[in-house]
């Protein structure tokens, strides 16, 4: 697994708390949550395949 | 590598100027918007105490005002002496000249109701029809001001921030 994904994950949660706070603050709740909503999307589609791998390795290590 | 990091800084200048670009259009429209009632003053000046005609009174504010407002009142005194046009038509065709400013359908409506007014009355009612615009701006301006000042701030941190999120999500 690439390493360079974690922070990649990291930087893009670091960066939509501060536009969540950003937002918010300017009293955009609803573009405050898909703002978050987005961020989630995107970081999921990074790690699909990840999380595919795993299951496919528990699969094959427990022969399930 | 450095062509990556040419690019990510190019995004996040351009991300930063759309946001700062984003920021200073409510602020040219309260500008603008502020010049429009200062050019209505001198309007009900010239009709109160020097009683100068409608054309003569448009093309003295047109010499006065900023760009925008001139070619605004220019046109008008042109509509009203070459064309013969009525004042209401004159003002009607006039604002085409806001079309590719930053005033709003809310702004044109106000400054276009006052066209309708000064075409059909008196002086006296001219004037109270003058003030009544001059009070309806105010309006808008003070509203103006509120939502400049929160989202003015928004739209630069959002700008740079949104640029970041792009070159770490294309990274």
């Amino acid at each position: 697994m690439d390493i360079t994904v974690v922070f990649q994950i990291a930087a893009v949660g670091i960066l939509v708390a501060v536009l969540n706070q950003v937002l918010k603050g300017a009293g955009r709740d609803d573009q405050a949550t898909i703002t978050t909503l987005a961020g989630l999307i995107v970081v999921l589609f990074w790690i699909i395949g990840y999380i595919s791998d795993f299951f496919s390795a528990v699969q094959s290590l427990f022969q399930l | 590598m450095l062509i990556r990091i040419l690019g990510g800084v190019m995004i996040c200048a351009a991300c930063g100027l759309l946001g700062l670009y984003m920021s200073h259009r409510g602020v040219a429209r309260a500008r603008l918007l502020a010049e429009f009632k200062q050019s209505l003053t001198m309007l009900k000046s010239e009709i109160e105490y020097a009683a100068y005609p409608m054309p003569q009174a448009f093309s003295d504010i047109a010499n006065a005002t900023s760009e925008n407002l001139a070619a605004f009142y220019d046109e008008l005194s042109h509509k009203l002496i070459e064309k013969e046009m009525s004042l209401a038509d004159a003002w009607e065709i006039g604002l085409a000249k806001f079309q590719n400013t930053q005033l709003t359908a809310e702004d044109m409506r106000t400054i276009g109701n006052l066209g309708r007014s000064l075409g059909n009355i008196d002086a006296i009612a001219q004037i109270q029809a003058i003030d009544l615009t001059i009070k309806s701006i105010d309006e808008i301006l003070a509203r103006l001001a509120m939502k400049n000042a929160k989202d003015g701030k928004m739209y630069k941190q959002l700008g740079l921030l949104g640029g970041a999120l792009i070159v770490v999500v294309l990274i």
